[in-house]
């Protein structure tokens, strides 16, 4: 029997539907936009990454300029379609200077996951990708077909990978020394909390340390990210793949972390 | 939904109470369930390529950013000033952000040129 999908998951899958994409190559939020009557523009916005008005039913998506590869402007105009779908209310009452604070303010997170998940499901079905998330060895450069076949991100199809991949897989994404975000695969057996200390003995550690990173995957003691883990030998084998996110806003190191021993316990 | 969507939906559920129908006297096999697969996959193709050829008859909704001469040429209060007419105006007019940071002048500008069209716009 399938299962049900939560109700932002089931929004995304019969948008697909709903524009008649079929394949990945029928993706396009800019056509789901069209679909909905949402007008969507690339010009001058500075302090934000996209921003939608609204009037009615009559709605815009600006996208900065900034915004330069496709698969951040799709995610940026997915993420507003997921907003307009879900019906989340945007401000609208009180005098000028409060409505316009509000409307300044990030919103609700319970509703921007919301609208993330609209847009991940939607630009990355599930159907569709599962089959590339199955692969080893695990690296970032088993993400490369999603970027390209999806025209995603590398940061979205890299979560997206760990997500549906069936292997001890993680991607964390560090920031001067700091972790700032792990996903883990189900089946990968710890967890960095926020804020924790990067070992310099990682990729990711050793760029901080040193502003320099190799572009080939590298085994390593997997102590050298998860010193204190109990459920992981400090010797066991890890293998981390990382690269600068080079985008604005970001700058940090994106690292693809699989745990090969686990993989094979888990098969 | 479009005209041939509906008329398609209808006869996709004339059909399917008909094969319903018709299932319930006989036995389903391996070769039944896989050429009923291949029919509603064929059927969900034609369906999807349907809505992609209606949908490119209509005007791209890709529309340019710039911003006006009118807009460019007033203050930060100026720009706040016309919004709050707009706003009269137009009570459900609303906006938010992605990631936002701050507001700059051109942002503010950039946001009533956004108004502008909106309003000017047909439904």
């Amino acid at each position: 029997m399938a299962r049900r999908l939560s109700r932002p998951r089931q929004i995304a899958r019969d948008l697909l539907v709903q524009v008649g994409a079929r394949t990945p190559a029928e993706i396009d939020p800019i056509e789901t936009a069209k679909e909905l009557g949402i007008e969507v523009t690339f010009g001058h916005l500075s302090g934000a990454t996209a921003r939608i008005y609204r009037i009615g039913s009559k709605a815009r998506i600006r996208v900065s300029n900034k915004i330069v590869t496709v698969g951040r402007r799709h995610r940026a105009i997915m993420h507003e379609v997921g907003h307009y779908v879900l019906g989340h209310e945007l401000p609208e009452e009180g005098d000028l200077m409060s409505w316009f604070h509000m409307s300044c303010k990030r919103r609700d997170k319970q509703e921007e996951r919301d609208a993330d998940i609209v847009a991940v499901e939607h630009l990355l079905p599930e159907p569709m990708v599962r089959p590339y998330c199955a692969t080893t060895p695990i690296d970032l450069d088993a993400v490369k077909p999603i970027e390209r076949t999806f025209r995603t991100s590398p940061v979205m199809s890299a979560i997206r990978f760990v997500e549906l991949c069936p292997h001890a897989c993680a991607v964390v994404y560090s920031n001067h020394g700091r972790v700032v975000w792990m996903k883990p695969s189900r089946t990968f057996p710890s967890y960095l909390a926020k804020h924790a200390e990067v070992n310099a003995s990682s990729l990711a550690g050793g760029f901080f340390a040193s502003g320099t990173l190799s572009d080939a995957p590298r085994p390593l003691f997997a102590s050298s990210w998860f010193p204190e883990s109990t459920k992981i030998a400090p010797s066991a084998e890890l293998i981390e793949h990382a690269a600068v996110v080079p985008e604005p806003g970001w700058g940090g190191v994106l690292s693809m972390l699989w745990l090969p021993e686990a993989s094979r316990a888990n098969a | 939904m479009t005209e041939s969507q509906r008329d398609l939906k209808a006869f996709m559920a004339i059909a399917q109470a008909s094969a319903v129908e018709e299932a319930k006297l006989m036995p389903t096999t391996p070769d039944i369930k896989k050429r009923a697969h291949a029919l509603a996959e064929m059927a969900r193709d034609r369906l999807a390529s349907m809505a992609r050829e209606e949908r490119a008859k209509r005007p791209s909704n890709v529309v340019s950013g710039a911003i006006r001469a009118a807009i460019q040429a007033m203050n930060p209060a100026q720009v706040i000033a016309r919004l709050s007419e707009l706003r009269v105006l137009h009570p459900g007019m609303s906006f938010a952000h992605l990631d936002y940071e701050d507001m700059t002048e051109e942002d503010l500008r950039s946001a009533l040129e956004d108004a502008e069209s909106l309003v000017e716009r047909g439904d």
